[in-house]
């Protein structure tokens, strides 16, 4: 009980942000409830460095949320909700024609703050395999900023 | 360029990290959601070890949310015992409370007749409710103002960040239960009063 309470004291916060970042505010406190009774259930499981643990609970919690909600209805717009980047339109919108999983990796990075090699540890891939995923979503979050400038049409016929 | 990228990303986040500044007092609970409310007779002189006038009534804590599988393992990973006290219904909430196997209060609600709004969570704080500081366990902390007041507490209220009071309601035998659902982030504190209206704590929520 006391490493709960340790783990809970150091990372409720980190958790309810991270959860607070990709779901709305009516999941937000059930999602970071589930998180910890997974973690007391599991205290045994919890590695040392917990955060990035918690949040691969709280990203396979927020799945299986989505999944229940989409069974009932035809996921409902509460639940389909993600936060965005805010301030900046020209990011959001190039950050939002991103695919899910150059989104989430991302995030993780830049928004949690986390290295690959723990962003890998949510995401349960490889280091190796976190890297690559990292700089290529990086890769297509910048073409999709320098948008309309590095477009160039399709060439048509051939030339010669 | 690409470390621009991701600096801009980082500038442009929605909830920006969790400050490590350490509150004056926080609520630390574990809760859940689901299941219905059966209240069963047993004996244990758990209501003594409570710490408000209103003792309640013993009842299994098998029963207190039968059904609810994730709150009931809640229940007993907290480690809450084989007792849980029946405090009463307010407004439609049931509310159980326990100590549990290391002293911590513990406390189970029930939306009575509703599917969700239900849940189970411990007070980890070590001056731990009741204490001078700590004269309203509310629960789930900020999403409602519902919860069990220390002896001489007759009201309890919502404050926002500002210290506005968004939300207030009467303790009816140490409990309170006002029934208005708030954005999660919305209240910052809870202030309890006495009699006379005076402030006897001022808490902050966990955010």
């Amino acid at each position: 009980m006391q490493r709960f309470e340790q783990i809970y004291e150091e990372h409720a916060d980190a958790v309810r942000a991270y959860v607070r970042r990709r779901a709305p505010e009516s999941l937000v406190d059930d999602v970071v409830a589930d998180v910890f009774v997974v973690c007391l259930r599991r205290i045994d499981d919890v590695p040392r460095e917990a955060l990035p643990w918690l949040y691969g609970v709280a990203r396979k919690t927020l799945a299986n949320e989505r999944r229940k909600q989409s069974r009932l209805v035809p996921l409902a717009p509460e639940v389909s909700y993600e936060p965005e980047p805010v301030g900046d339109s020209h990011l959001a919108s190039a950050f939002a024609a991103l695919s899910d999983a150059d989104r989430e990796i991302l995030r993780l990075v830049a928004w949690e703050g986390l290295s690959t090699r723990a962003a890998a540890r949510v995401l349960e891939c490889s280091p190796v395999a976190a890297r690559v995923r990292y700089h290529r979503a990086k890769s297509r979050l910048r073409a999709r900023l320098d948008g309309a400038a590095s477009f160039r049409p399709e060439p048509r016929g051939a030339t010669e | 360029m690409s470390t621009d990228v991701i600096a801009r990303l980082a500038a442009a986040n929605p909830v920006p990290g969790p400050t490590r500044e350490r509150r004056s007092v926080r609520l630390r609970w574990v809760a859940a959601a689901a299941a219905a409310v059966v209240a069963v007779p047993a004996a244990l002189a758990l209501a003594d070890q409570i710490g408000v006038s209103n003792q309640g009534t013993p009842v299994s804590t098998s029963q207190v949310l039968p059904g609810a599988t994730r709150l009931d393992e809640a229940l007993q990973e907290l480690q809450v015992g084989s007792t849980m006290q029946y405090l009463g219904t307010l407004n439609g909430v049931a509310f159980y409370v326990s100590r549990n196997a290391s002293g911590h209060f513990c406390m189970a609600i029930d939306h009575v007749g509703e599917q969700y709004d239900k849940g189970v969570g411990c007070d980890f704080n070590d001056d731990g409710f009741p204490s001078a500081d700590r004269q309203a366990a509310v629960f789930p902390p900020g999403r409602y103002l519902e919860g069990v007041a220390a002896d001489g507490v007759a009201k309890v209220a919502f404050l926002d960040a500002d210290g506005n009071v968004i939300d207030s309601t009467p303790v009816v035998d140490n409990l309170f239960a006002s029934g208005t659902r708030l954005p999660q982030g919305e209240a910052v504190y809870v202030e309890t009063f006495d009699a006379q209206g005076n402030v006897t704590s001022k808490q902050t929520l966990r955010g």
